[in-house]
C-alpha cells in the first residue's frame, strides 16, 4: 500500500454505553486498515461493538470469496493466523487490482458480492457479536443463526431511518442470483427505498461470534468511480442513494442507529 | 430444498456436523438445521488434503449472506472431498445427507464417535435452542 495511512476519529460525546454495548469512534482510513479492524473485532469483541468508518481514499471491497473476471488476485496470505492486536494487516486484505483504478481494491471477511466505498457518497458500519453475545442467563447458543443478527441490524438501521424521515422496505427479497455487485441485488436484510436498495448488509461467522458489515449509500458515486467499477466487474452500476429519497444527515442516521440497536439488544437479552 | 430430517445412521456433533462411520473411515456434512440456518451455499471452502483436528474448523462455507466455519466432529486424514461442490455448492441444501457430503476422513480414534450425539439426542439439543 503506497503512501501514508491518514486516520482520522470522530467522537459523539453524550452518549454513554452500558457495558454490554461498545461503541468505537468514528474512522476515517484505508479499506485495507478497516477491514483489519473488523477481523480483530471479529475475533477479539468481549461485547456487541460498533463503529461506523468512511473510506478514504475510495475502495471497493470484495467479498470473501469472490472472483472477479479482471486479473484480480488476493496474494496468499503470509502465516495463515488470525489477525492479532497489533498485527501489520494481514496481505489478504490487500489485492493487487490493475493498474489505474481510481479506488483500492481491499476483500472483506464477510460474504457477498462487491461494494464501492468512499466518503462524500457512501459509509459503513460494523457490529461484532461475540459467541454468547447476549451476555444474559441463558445466552443464545453459538449457532443462533445467521438470521438474528442481521435482524436486529436492520431492524435498528430501518428505525433510524425513520426517525430521518426516510420510510424503508426489508422485504423485497429477490431470488438469489450471481452478480458482482451487491446494490445490484436484494436479498432479505438489506434495506430499498423506492428508488432501490440504499442499505447493504453481510456477515461472517467465526468460532460463535459473527461480524455483519453494513454500507448505506448516501447519494450516486463520482461517475469516474462508476466507469472504472463498471469496466472492472463488467456489469452497469446500480444504486442511487439514501438521498434520492430524502435529504439526511449519516451522522444523524448513526446516532439514531446505534441507540435503536442498543435498545434493541437489550430488549432480546432481557426477553422483552 | 431438502425436507427437514435427522437420520437414525447418522452422529450428530453441537455444531450441526453429522458423521457417518464406515469402518475406520467417517464421512462428514452439515445437518439440514445448517443448511437451513445459513441458506442458499454458492461458494465450499475445503482443504484438499491433511487431517482435521476434533473440534477444529476445517473449511468455511458461503451462504448468498454469510460466511461461515465448519467444523470437524472427530480427528482423522483427509481421504476423499466432495469435489462436486464446486460446480454445485447449492447440494448441501438439497441433499445435505447425500450428495451434500462435505470430507471424508480415516479417524484417528474411531471411538471418538461414540461421544457425539445420537439422532433422538441431537433432536432434543434442537429443541433446546
Amino acid at each position: 500500500m503506497p503512501g501514508t495511512v491518514t486516520v482520522t476519529e470522530r467522537t459523539y460525546p453524550g452518549l454513554e454505553d452500558p457495558p454490554s454495548v461498545r461503541r468505537l469512534p468514528e474512522l476515517t482510513a484505508p479499506g485495507v486498515v478497516q477491514m483489519a479492524i473488523d477481523e480483530g473485532l471479529l475475533a477479539e469483541a468481549r461485547w456487541v461493538t460498533l463503529r461506523r468508518y468512511l473510506w478514504s481514499p475510495p475502495a471497493v471491497s470484495l467479498g470473501k470469496f469472490q472472483r472477479l473476471p479482471a486479473a484480480v488476485a488476493a496474494p496468499p496470505r503470509e502465516d495463515g493466523g488470525p489477525l492479532r492486536s497489533g498485527d501489520v494487516p494481514p496481505r489478504e486484505h490487500d489485492v493487487a487490482p490493475p493498474a489505474g483504478l481510481p479506488f483500492d481494491v481491499v476483500r472483506r471477511p464477510s460474504g457477498g458480492r462487491a461494494v464501492l466505498h468512499g466518503a462524500g457518497f457512501e459509509w459503513s458500519f460494523a457490529v461484532a457479536f461475540p459467541a454468547g453475545w447476549s451476555g444474559a442467563e441463558g445466552a443464545r447458543r453459538r449457532d443462533s443463526g445467521v438470521d438474528e443478527p442481521y435482524r436486529l441490524v436492520s431492524a435498528a438501521m430501518a428505525d433510524a431511518l425513520a426517525v430521518a424521515g426516510v420510510g424503508v422496505a426489508a422485504d423485497r427479497e429477490e431470488p438469489y442470483r450471481r452478480s458482482a455487485l451487491c446494490f445490484s441485488t436484494s436479498l432479505r436484510h438489506d434495506l430499498h427505498t423506492d428508488y432501490g436498495k440504499v442499505v447493504a448488509v453481510a456477515q461472517v461467522r467465526r468460532a460463535g461470534a459473527a461480524l455483519v458489515h453494513g454500507s448505506v449509500l448516501m447519494r450516486r458515486p463520482p461517475q469516474e468511480l462508476i466507469v472504472a467499477l463498471e469496466g472492472l466487474v463488467g456489469e452497469p452500476w446500480r444504486g442511487e442513494g439514501l438521498e434520492s429519497a430524502r435529504r439526511v444527515s449519516g451522522e444523524a442516521v448513526w446516532v439514531s442507529f446505534s441507540e435503536a440497536l442498543r435498545e434493541r439488544l437489550h430488549e432480546t437479552a432481557t426477553g422483552r | 430444498m431438502a425436507d427437514e430430517s435427522y437420520p437414525a445412521d447418522l452422529k450428530y456433533y453441537k455444531e450441526h456436523d453429522w458423521v457417518r462411520v464406515d469402518g475406520d473411515e467417517a464421512t462428514f456434512g452439515i445437518t439440514w438445521y445448517a443448511q437451513d440456518a445459513l441458506g442458499e451455499i454458492v461458494y465450499v471452502d475445503l482443504p484438499e488434503e491433511g487431517s482435521v483436528t476434533g473440534g477444529d474448523t476445517y473449511g468455511e462455507l458461503e451462504s448468498v449472506k454469510a460466511v461461515s466455519d465448519v467444523y470437524a466432529p472427530v480427528g482423522g486424514e483427509i481421504v476423499a472431498v466432495n469435489e462436486k461442490l464446486a460446480d454445485e455448492p447449492e447440494l448441501i441444501n438439497s441433499d445435505p445427507y447425500g450428495d451434500g457430503w462435505l470430507i471424508r476422513v480415516r479417524l484417528s480414534d474411531p471411538a471418538d464417535v461414540e461421544a457425539l450425539m445420537d439422532a433422538d439426542a441431537y433432536a432434543a439439543f434442537l429443541a433446546e435452542a
